[in-house]
């Protein structure tokens, strides 16, 4: 997927555990663990709120776009 | 009552039943069986040649209804076992449409055996392999909605 999630890199730089980030925002931290391990297929506003507001970030800082690299062939 | 502890009373009930007719239908089918294998008149093996086929199919329909009925007693409504048992119970209904039955003739006295066409059987096995699809479908969007955060 072209949409990457650093939210383990801003979780690191916070000093802040996965569990305590998904008390904080009031969702389990099965469903947390499944946003930062790349394998979920939306996030609704109001989550992102919540981790932007504990952690004191942008939405740039947890998700960013990387084009998906296509090969073609060199002649 | 709670929902949940209605579906699974309910349940409960369909799954003794559907245990309690597999293993009649089991008894009835070893008897045709025997009944096959040892009486010698035509007419009687004929009836119960017919038992040996339609009674397997039976048994399998009970099995798949009962073991239905486990998952909704323990709360699994939608998962892809649900999907897989029900969809047996509507391959089974609808070769039993189509399994040889005893096909009596008065004029030489005897049985014979002939293939009817249950149009409504048929129908009610359609219906059931469309109502497994659309709940694998259902179960498919829950599936990706879990992965909504």
């Amino acid at each position: 997927m072209s949409i990457i999630v650093t939210l383990d890199v801003v979780l690191a730089q916070r000093k802040m555990r996965l569990n305590d980030l998904a008390d904080a925002i009031g969702i389990t931290p099965q469903n947390l663990s499944v946003l930062k391990s790349g394998r979920a297929k939306a996030i609704r506003f109001s989550t992102l709120e919540a981790i932007c507001r504990v952690l004191n970030c942008q939405p740039g800082d947890i998700v960013r776009y990387e084009p998906e690299q296509t090969h073609s062939a060199t002649g | 009552m709670s929902q949940r502890t209605r579906i699974s009373r309910v349940s409960r009930a369909v799954k003794l039943l559907a245990y309690a007719l597999f293993w009649v239908s089991a008894i009835v089918g070893l008897v045709s069986l025997i009944g096959v294998v040892r009486i010698g008149d035509t007419t009687t093996r004929v009836v119960s040649a017919y038992g040996a086929v339609a009674g397997p199919l039976f048994m399998g329909i009970c099995w798949h209804v009962a073991r239905l009925s486990k998952l909704y007693e323990e709360g699994r409504l939608f998962t892809a076992d649900n999907v897989r048992h029900l969809k047996w119970v509507g391959r089974l209904t609808l070769l039993t449409a189509i399994a040889p039955t005893p096909v009596p003739d008065a004029q030489t006295e005897s049985i014979g055996v002939g293939v009817e066409f249950y149009p409504a059987v048929v129908l009610v096995s359609l219906v059931l392999l469309f109502l497994s699809w659309v709940m694998d479908e259902a179960r498919k969007l829950e599936d990706e909605a879990e992965l909504v955060i």
